[in-house]
């Protein structure tokens, strides 16, 4: 905290309201605020989605179909426009964030189950059990992520289970790694190694203490993971191998709307632009919390 | 008086790989032949340069790490070299202070919260009745009040330190393992430190095993000294004589290197030759020769052994044994 | 040196022995290649007859020494479909990867660099705030619909490029501006932080002090450490030149390594698909050895075994 900043300056000048309101503002960046409220809003669509769709999402239409948004000169009833089938783009886009934020959530929080657990467990035991799991995160790191998905699923066929499960195992190599660094700091020079001096046990140490000290971290990794899991999903979704129909999600939209770049472009921009202010707004949020959480982090 | 600790040809070794490709296997002799008692109400002072063992030589004496030969025993019985019931149990008359208290503490919880720690671990009491305690303990080491419910990094190093001691001492242990406890303090809070210790001391009967390479420290604060070299303790005795006379050649240097503004311009410094040691190359016969001044034939082969010198004294010389 | 050496080089094969029964493994557990590939109501003579010819009918334990075997004797399978060595399938669509992945390394190198360290010379600067803020956008955009956009205004509406195919060199345009503008924005990133931190050690201010010219510091100081973790991620980049397409040779329909791996999977092409993951395999291990050694020559404190910094 070298120079004053500008903001006090001017702020010292008005009245205290001003002065507090300026000093939320900087607190609270209003990028990071839009972004919040953005995520707010798409978990709130996803939640609600079935009562929010004007249509149901496999409804057909086929005297409407290809038809434009209703800002742009298409039928009232249709706000985004129709797809091919004359299903209605918005309806579609609701089922669509739904799964698509189901799935990028159900496989971020394994992905960051299995890290710690595996973190916690190199750590904790030493000796081979880390050396195997050193390998693995080696093979995880080391390998691209897409060639490997894709590899499963040929080998597996694909139903949304399995496909959360796959993603499921993207990104857990960098949880265990930051997990078992720094519960190996703790366990030998730091306050886990004093509390097991006083006698407590290694689930003591590691519920009461460990976990607690590293969660921030942790957080800060997971809102890294998550919109590289939506990311990928959507890209192998875009490829015809996510998820699959009757189910629609966000890359499947894209997928599906390619053909019909010139014919009816709303059909993918609007997916298109969900997916990257969804992307965008959580990598804000956790660059923002890791700026607050932890600057040494950068 | 039966010893509250004793020590007997304790070692840890560990086997390391040396240097290249295709070395031999080589060990690290961290702790390497080393025997003590303790009796209770009593401070031995353990001191030495880095990496002379003597931070092992404290885990060993609490259990923390199980020892490569040798035995512990504390109170007559074996201190458990794994972490099970009876180890768990013996925490209680035994604790550790550390050199970092910022590090040894949990910077989530409250410090009244840390000092209570322990009676919850073994299951003493409500957690009113933990809180109770634990505030007046940490009264009397020395703390307001209004810093019980502050968080470590709130505090002073002063402060942690006192903190730190009060959840050691709160279980009433009669051995308390203190290793390097003042190093990372203010001379000024030091000395607040260590009189609070010596008070401790004489109110509870307790024990202490205290770490330093701080010579001036470990002089004020023992009753008795055994300077280590490699692992290897090479001489023992009182304080004041020990550092008024050294006779073993690495305490001479160790006592000439202090520096003092009183000290004699005439008087020189010793300057020990030769490289440091590495505890996975210890030299054969005294661990010391390569750097010794009168080192002779008989120091490159044989290992000295601890022997009375008289007046309480012990050092581990060739040419200082008693003819 | 030489245990790290071996250390590296142990490490990359325990990757490929990993990967090669990873692949063994999950060919076989995901069910029946006979019924994949033949119709269900097949007649079960000519199921069998299949199962012999592929070598699927012996125990498992025997399949997987086999499997290793065949590698060794360098026979890859047959694409299910139209009976042609599966490996010959591969390697004829390398080139075609290769033609737009390379361009777009060295766009990404010559793009992403220099602005990643001019942003940091002059942090907080309009420029700076511009970079970061495209290089987010670079990061968050994923390549499919940034390759979408560029054919939308390129291609639908400004009709100055073809949007797909691979006929001639106008083709190419769109991949690979798509490719490098992605890249390039993370290497921006990457490059900014790596020169942040290395200016944020003493020994810069030293340098300072010492009265070199500030030019003379960067140059001599800052970017050569610097230059140390970003090599750890052009490494990447290099292991991604044959896998990092798969997404925009699907949207730009170019005929590469990419879309071969993802027609291969939709069509259970079991042969193909492992040939590729092999391929792939081999070139993120070797690309990943190469960094590794380059690190070791670099940067003294790996040299002699003292881990570079991470928790031993």
């Amino acid at each position: 905290m070298s120079a004053v900043h500008p903001i006090d300056i001017a702020a010292q000048r008005r009245g205290g309201r001003t002065r507090r309101l300026l000093r939320w503002l900087r607190a609270y960046p209003p990028l990071v605020v839009l972004c919040v409220v953005w995520i707010v809003v798409m978990l709130f669509l996803a939640v609600f989605a079935d009562a929010l769709a004007p249509f149901g999402y496999t409804q057909l239409d086929l005297l409407a179909r290809l038809s434009p948004p209703a800002f742009a000169g298409g039928p009232a009833e249709h706000w985004l426009g129709t797809d091919e089938l004359g299903r209605d783009v918005l309806s579609r886009l609701l089922v669509s964030i739904r799964i698509s934020i189901l799935v990028a959530f159900l496989g971020t929080l394994l992905s960051a189950s299995l890290g710690i657990f595996l973190g916690l467990l190199a750590a904790h035991f030493r000796g081979r059990v880390e050396q195997l799991v050193l390998t693995l995160v080696d093979f995880q790191a080391s390998m691209p992520f897409m060639v490997i998905s894709l590899a499963v699923l040929a080998f597996f066929g694909n139903t949304l289970l399995l496909f959360i499960l796959l993603m499921g195992f993207y990104g857990w190599e960098r949880t265990a790694r930051v997990t078992r660094g720094l519960t190996i700091a703790a366990n030998e020079q730091g306050y886990a190694a004093a509390v097991a001096d006083v006698g407590a046990s290694p689930w003591r140490i590691y519920t009461r203490h460990v976990l607690p000290n590293i969660a921030s971290t942790l957080i800060v990794g997971v809102t890294l993971t998550l919109p590289e899991v939506i990311l990928l999903e959507s890209s192998l979704s875009f490829l015809g191998l996510g998820v699959q129909p009757p189910m629609t999600s966000l890359g499947n939209m894209v997928g599906y709307g390619r053909e019909y770049l010139q014919a009816a472009p709303w059909m993918l921009l609007a997916p298109s632009a969900v997916i990257v202010m969804t992307a965008f707004s959580v990598s804000m949020v956790g660059d923002w919390l890791r700026d607050r959480l932890d600057p040494t982090l950068r | 008086m039966t010893a509250l600790l004793e020590v007997r040809d304790l070692a840890r070794h560990y086997p390391v790989r040396g240097a290249g490709l295709w070395s031999t296997p080589a060990t690290l002799r961290a702790v390497d032949g080393i025997s003590f008692t303790l009796a209770p109400g009593r401070t031995l002072g353990l001191v030495g340069e880095s990496g002379c063992g003597k931070s092992t030589t404290a885990r060993l004496a609490l259990g923390l790490l199980p020892p490569t030969t040798g035995e512990v025993r504390f109170k007559g019985a074996p201190v458990p070299a794994q972490r099970n019931g009876a180890w768990r149990t013996l925490r209680r008359q035994m604790q550790m202070v550390y050199q970092d208290p910022l590090a040894a503490l949990d910077r989530r919880l409250s410090a009244v919260e840390q000092v209570a720690e322990p009676l919850k671990v073994f299951d003493e009491g409500d957690p009113a009745q933990r809180l109770e305690r634990a505030r007046a303990l940490m009264a009397s080491v020395g703390l307001a009040p209004h810093l019980f419910t502050r968080y470590p990094h709130e505090l002073s190093g002063g402060q942690r330190q006192r903190v730190v001691l009060a959840r050691a001492l709160i279980m009433s242990p009669a051995l308390l393992v203190c290793d390097e406890p003042v190093s990372a303090l203010d001379v000024s809070v030091q000395a607040q430190v260590i009189n609070l210790l010596q008070d401790l001391q004489a109110e509870r009967q307790l024990a202490f095993l205290f770490i330093s390479h701080d010579l001036k420290v470990v002089r004020q604060v023992s009753h008795e000294v055994a300077v280590m070299y490699l692992g290897r303790i090479v001489e023992q005795g009182a304080p004041e004589e020990l550092f008024q006379r050294p006779l073993h050649p690495y305490t001479q240097a160790l006592v000439s290197a202090i520096p003092s503004p009183w000290r004699d311009a005439s008087e020189r410094r010793i300057v020990l030759q030769g490289d440091p040691p590495s505890p996975a190359q210890v030299p054969p016969g005294c661990s010391f020769h390569p750097r010794c001044a009168h080192a002779t034939a008989l120091c490159r082969e044989q290992r000295p052994q601890l022997a009375d010198v008289g007046s309480g004294r012990r050092v581990a010389c060739h040419l200082l044994k008693a003819d | 040196m030489q245990a790290f050496v071996f250390s590296r080089l142990v490490r990359a094969l325990v990757t490929v022995f990993l990967v090669l029964s990873f692949s063994f493994v999950i060919l076989r557990m995901s069910g029946d290649p006979a019924m994949m590939i033949m119709s269900a109501d097949a007649p079960p003579e000519a199921i069998a007859a299949f199962r012999q010819s592929w070598g699927l009918d012996a125990p498992l334990w025997e399949q997987y020494l086999g499997f290793f075997r065949n590698l060794v004797l360098g026979n890859f399978g047959y694409s299910m479909r139209d009976r042609s060595p599966a490996m010959e399938l591969v390697l004829q669509h390398i080139p075609a990867t290769l033609a737009i992945t390379l361009p777009a390394f060295f766009l990404k190198i010559a793009i992403g660099i220099p602005a990643g360290v001019y942003a940091a010379l002059h942090r907080d600067s309009m420029v700076d705030r511009v970079v970061m803020g495209l290089s987010v956008v670079g990061h968050t955009i994923p390549s499919f619909v940034l390759g979408l956009v560029l054919v939308l205004v390129f291609a639908v509406n400004l009709g100055w490029l073809p949007s797909g195919g691979s006929t001639s060199w106008q083709h190419a345009i769109l991949p690979i501006a798509t490719l490098s503008l992605g890249g390039a924005a993370v290497l921006a990133r990457f490059t900014r932080s790596a020169m942040l931190e290395v200016m944020g050690q003493p020994y810069i201010r030293t340098a300072s002090a010492k009265g070199l010219t500030w030019g003379a510091v960067v140059r001599g100081h800052a970017l050569p450490n610097a230059a140390i973790p970003t090599l750890t991620i052009i490494g990447f980049m290099v292991g991604h030149l044959i896998a990092g397409a798969v997404v925009v040779e699907s949207v730009f329909s170019w005929p590469g390594i990419g879309r071969l791996l993802v027609t291969s999977v939709a069509n259970r092409d079991l042969a193909v698909v492992q040939c590729l993951l092999l391929l792939v395999a081999g070139t993120m291990v070797l690309s990943n050895f190469a960094v590794d050694m380059l690190y070791g020559w670099i940067d003294p404190r790996l040299r002699n075994g003292h881990a570079a910094g991470s928790a031993a």
